[in-house]
């Protein structure tokens, strides 16, 4: 193996010592090629991720005028990117406001625009959201070289800041300091390539609406790696659509879910998606300890939270569900499921006008998201 | 067009399929390889879902099998005419399209897109394309409930859905419709220029110059007091516009109605109507009633919801938006 072989290798082991365990989107996975995505800037110029990619970190941040906690990470980046550029540090910025970003809205998203040195491209229809499913605003990935995911944030706490810059800082090979602070985490799991491949082919076949056969590559996916959640994961995802109409699905997406936990026991798009089948089934005491357990991994899970407040809710506890549905809307005011538990908590309060108003945003948001305005 | 061979049919159905063919107007012979009277070809394909459709699973319902070309204007005009037949008839038939060309784009999609909702195979190999001897797309047959092809149309013309209509009914054995008489329709001159107006009043509300649009509009209703899509259309923007338009929306939205008696839309707007005038309980009826016959009722559950909403009953509100939640998010 020569020098520079074994310097790359290395700095891959150190590269996965030092991704701390977050997940910010609900279909993509640290380990996994970025979703390409083509979107326009304010001025209209085309930006194309797959063109971006190439430098040794891109960052690709989701974020919108309206969340509070995306200035601060636009202005934490944009110093970054000042500072790490030239080492080979760029950043995408996505902005996803609203559906369609008009009037005063488009008004402010140039005024925050204006200020940043990295380009802002806005996600037209939300589709790119949607297409990661993020789960809070903001939310970032960081991509090496080739694209591959390396590190996600959801939200941006204070704590935040740190891991971000060194998690930028170990991509460039800058990791002195970085390294020995990392290097007692976990690491986040990244499977061989085959497995990777068969993942993302049942990921396109869901997208076309052929569940049936995204079935087959799953399970091989699960199959070549014994130690990848993800697949299962998603495996269970088809499992719980199936169980609309026969009930015996829920059961099998329990099993599979329980065991992919045991596999990689941090995994918070397992766990919270357990909680959901905890709750569908009415195991209200498990799924509400199961969500708290996603919690845990990551507290800007909003999935997590909407099954909290339902498992709440479903204990006669309205008012605790209520603290944990007003701290999902925080991080995701734009998700329907978050607006509908909003609204099944405020109806179960008996504040009925409250409910109606969060139903009609569901409703109106849902219809967005499924591109029907 | 007379009495066709018919070894081996039940004689009681070739004579109800000949005395209807005599009565028929001449229709362009879509399919080369399939003569009325006989068994209809069987076939099994994917459909654009994952899933999989046989002509032998809807043995006793009437099949309505009509090929298309995905991004063809034709074709998506047949394809959403055929979703309006099929409310009519219910579970009595059966469609299904064939997509000729599912590997020109995301047949799914763009069936969806239409709205949709019966299966739409994929003809990868353009076996049953062949089986059938198809020579124009579109073209649509119908099949009887005994499995027995009874007649097809070529093409997308203006008649194509009373036409299709008159030939399920057929199938089923049900009195046949006579040719629609009464309302003279409009000339079509008087159309193509209705038609020009409507199209500059949707690229004008499109650009959000409600006024102007609003304008268009009306001289398409001018030009043809018979457009109902005109009609409609000027119903809706009118209410979008202001609730003080109440009067002038109704008068346009029954016009339409009268034009397509199943148009949800215009029902929608004419609850949207009385639920401005506070006529709550009125508004709700239609709208319930509106919800039945169509296959995706999202939209209605929702506008229900915004009148009781609008009138202060939230918890009647609350359960109609849950409706359509509960379809939105599945």
């Amino acid at each position: 193996m020569g020098g520079k072989r074994l310097g790359a290798v290395l700095g891959l082991v150190v590269l996965l010592a030092v991704a701390p365990a977050a997940a910010a989107f609900k279909y993509v996975e640290v380990g996994q090629k970025a979703p390409d995505f083509a979107l326009k800037t304010l001025d209209g110029r085309e930006v194309r991720l797959s063109d971006r990619v190439g430098p040794k970190a891109l960052a690709v941040v989701f974020w919108a005028t309206w969340s509070a906690r995306s200035k601060p990470l636009l202005e934490d980046l944009t110093a970054l990117y000042r500072k790490r550029k030239d080492r080979g540090f760029d950043v995408i910025a996505v902005n996803v406001d609203h559906e369609q970003l008009e009037g005063e809205a488009r008004v402010a998203v140039e005024a925050w625009a204006k200020d940043l040195p990295f380009p802002v491209v806005v996600d037209e229809g939300l589709a790119t959201y949607y297409a990661y499913g993020v789960v809070a605003t903001p939310s970032l990935a960081l991509l090496d070289e080739a694209g591959t995911v390396r590190y996600a944030l959801a939200s941006y706490s204070t704590a935040a800041k740190r891991d971000l810059r060194d998690a930028v800082d170990a991509l460039l090979g800058i990791h002195e300091e970085a390294a020995p602070r990392f290097a007692v985490k976990k690491r986040d799991y990244v499977p061989p390539k085959k497995a990777t491949l068969h993942y993302q082919k049942a990921q396109v076949l869901i997208r076309r609406g052929m569940a049936r056969k995204a079935v087959r590559d799953l399970e091989r996916a699960a199959k070549i790696d014994p130690k990848w959640a993800a697949p299962r994961v998603l495996l269970t995802r088809i499992y719980l659509e199936r169980a609309a109409k026969r009930p015996r699905y829920l059961e099998k997406a329990e099993d599979v879910l329980r065991e992919a936990r045991e596999i990689q026991p941090r995994h918070v798009q397992t766990v919270g998606l357990l909680a959901e089948v905890l709750e569908a089934r009415g195991k209200h005491d498990e799924a509400l300890a199961a969500a708290e357990e996603a919690l845990e991994i990551e507290p800007a899970y909003t999935p997590a939270l909407v099954v909290k407040a339902r498992a709440l809710r479903s204990l006669g506890r309205p008012e605790e569900a209520a603290r944990a549905v007003d701290a999902a809307l925080e991080l995701d005011p734009r998700n329907p499921r978050v607006l509908a538990e909003k609204g099944e908590v405020a109806a179960a309060l008996g504040r009925w006008e409250e409910a109606a108003g969060a139903f009609r945003q569901a409703v109106e948001l849902a219809w967005k998201a499924r591109g029907e305005g | 067009m007379g009495t066709r061979g018919h070894k081996g049919v039940a004689a009681g159905v070739v004579l109800a399929v000949a005395v209807g063919l005599g009565a028929l107007p001449q229709s362009a012979e879509a399919f080369r390889k399939v003569q009325p009277g006989q068994p209809a070809p069987e076939f099994f394909l994917r459909t654009a879902e994952g899933g999989e459709v046989a002509l032998a699973a809807h043995r006793g319902k009437a099949v309505i099998l009509s090929f298309l070309r995905q991004g063809q204007e034709r074709s998506a005009k047949a394809a959403k005419a055929l979703a309006d037949v099929a409310v009519r008839f219910g579970d009595r038939v059966a469609v299904v399209g064939v997509v000729v060309n599912p590997d020109e784009g995301d047949a799914k999609a763009w069936a969806e897109g239409l709205g949709v909702t019966y299966p739409v195979a994929l003809d990868k190999r353009q076996e049953v394309y062949g089986a059938y001897g198809v020579l124009v797309v579109p073209s649509t047959g119908v099949i009887d409930p005994e499995g027995v092809f009874v007649e097809e149309v070529g093409g997308y013309t203006a008649g194509f859905t009373d036409e299709v209509r008159r030939l399920v009914a057929r199938a089923l054995g049900e009195k046949v419709e006579e040719e629609p008489a009464g309302a003279e329709p409009a000339k079509p001159e008087a159309r193509k220029l209705a038609e020009r107006h409507l199209q500059k009043a949707r690229l004008l509300a499109k650009r959000k110059m409600t006024e102007k649009a609003l304008a268009a509009a009306r001289e398409a209703v001018q030009a043809d007091n018979t457009f109902g899509e005109a009609h409609e259309l000027l119903g809706l923007w009118l209410l979008d516009a202001s609730p003080d338009n109440a009067d002038e929306a109704e008068a346009h939205l029954r016009k339409a109605l009268e034009q397509n008696p199943r148009s949800t839309e215009a029902k929608v707007g004419l609850a949207r109507v009385l639920g401005i005038r506070g006529q709550t309980d009125e508004a709700a009826a239609l709208l319930e009633e509106a919800a039945r016959l169509t296959p995706k009722p999202e939209r209605i559950y929702y506008e229900l919801g915004r009148i009781y909403e609008g009138a202060g009953q939230y918890e009647k509100a609350v359960g109609a938006y849950r409706k359509a939640l509960e379809r939105l998010l599945r």
